[in-house]
């Protein structure tokens, strides 16, 4: 079995146990009731899209600095999977938020930042696939992924600057304010979404190297 | 609509979209590889038989 495949398996085994977990063994919560499962679905989501605007900032400053195509790659993709986990993050919460705010949407800090977020991140793909030249729009990719990534600690301290309806940060340093049964339901449900990151960009990347060797090779064909 | 189907709602466009983000990605690094594959270039046999 190969390394990828052995990765994909783990990160599969991982959300299965996870959902069940977060769907049968773990308890209701005092307030929300049975509502609170949604939690285990919407936090992976928003840490692993986090997880991905790291990876573009990182790598988008070491392409600008090395200039080797492969960071450019890893951005890119990265970049790809921030805008899906950061849309599924959206869904599930406005998902959890009527039922239980009683509103699809408010124009709270949380909510805006991670919808500016998204917004970044698109462009930065719509950048991406208008460049002609691959160097252009991976030199203007780096830029605007290092830029956007500004917008992820404003969203994650968002709770604690502004008044706002989202709740604050259940796991701080030092303080959990969650019982241990949903607190190991979240554990595995993040540890099995982080398995599935690594997996979704090795992926990832391996089509866009292969996809720029395929286009080096038609540009290299003779006419 | 019931807690159950909020939560049924949630969890089913998280597992339709990454299963279909999944797939995507498989079948495209699988065309790659076969396009690779047919323009890689020719290994002549050196057995004269």
């Amino acid at each position: 079995m190969k390394p990828l495949s052995i990765l994909g398996a783990a990160a599969l085994v991982l959300l299965l146990t996870g959902g069940y977990v977060g769907l049968v063994a773990s308890p209701p919560d005092a307030f929300q009731g049975e509502y609170v499962r949604i939690m285990y679905a919407h936090v992976p989501n928003a840490w692993v899209s986090y997880l991905s605007f790291g990876t573009v900032f990182v790598t988008s400053v070491l392409y600008l600095w090395k200039r080797r195509m492969i960071y450019d790659h890893v951005a890119h993709s990265a970049a790809e999977l921030g805008v899906l986990f950061t849309g599924l993050a959206l869904a599930t919460g406005m998902i959890w938020g009527k039922p239980v705010w009683g509103t699809w949407w408010t124009w709270d800090a949380r909510l805006v930042t991670t919808a500016v977020l998204f917004l970044i991140y698109t462009g930065y793909l719509l950048v991406r696939s208008l460049a002609e030249d691959p160097e252009r729009g991976a030199r203007a990719g780096a830029v605007i992924g290092i830029i956007g990534f500004l917008d992820v600690p404003v969203i994650h301290y968002s709770v604690v600057w502004f008044r706002t309806l989202h709740q604050p940060a259940s796991i701080a340093r030092g303080d959990i304010k969650m019982a241990p049964p949903m607190l190991a339901a979240l554990m595995i449900s993040l540890l099995a979404f982080t398995l599935l990151y690594a997996y979704l960009l090795t992926l990832r990347v391996k089509v866009a190297a292969l996809s720029a060797a395929q286009m080096d090779l038609v540009a290299e064909r003779p006419r | 609509m019931t807690p159950a189907s909020w939560i049924a709602l949630a969890y089913g466009i998280v597992t339709c979209a990454l299963v279909l983000y999944v797939a995507r990605l498989r079948r495209r690094l699988r065309e790659l590889e076969e396009e690779t594959r047919a323009h890689a270039p020719r290994v002549h046999s050196l057995d004269t038989r």
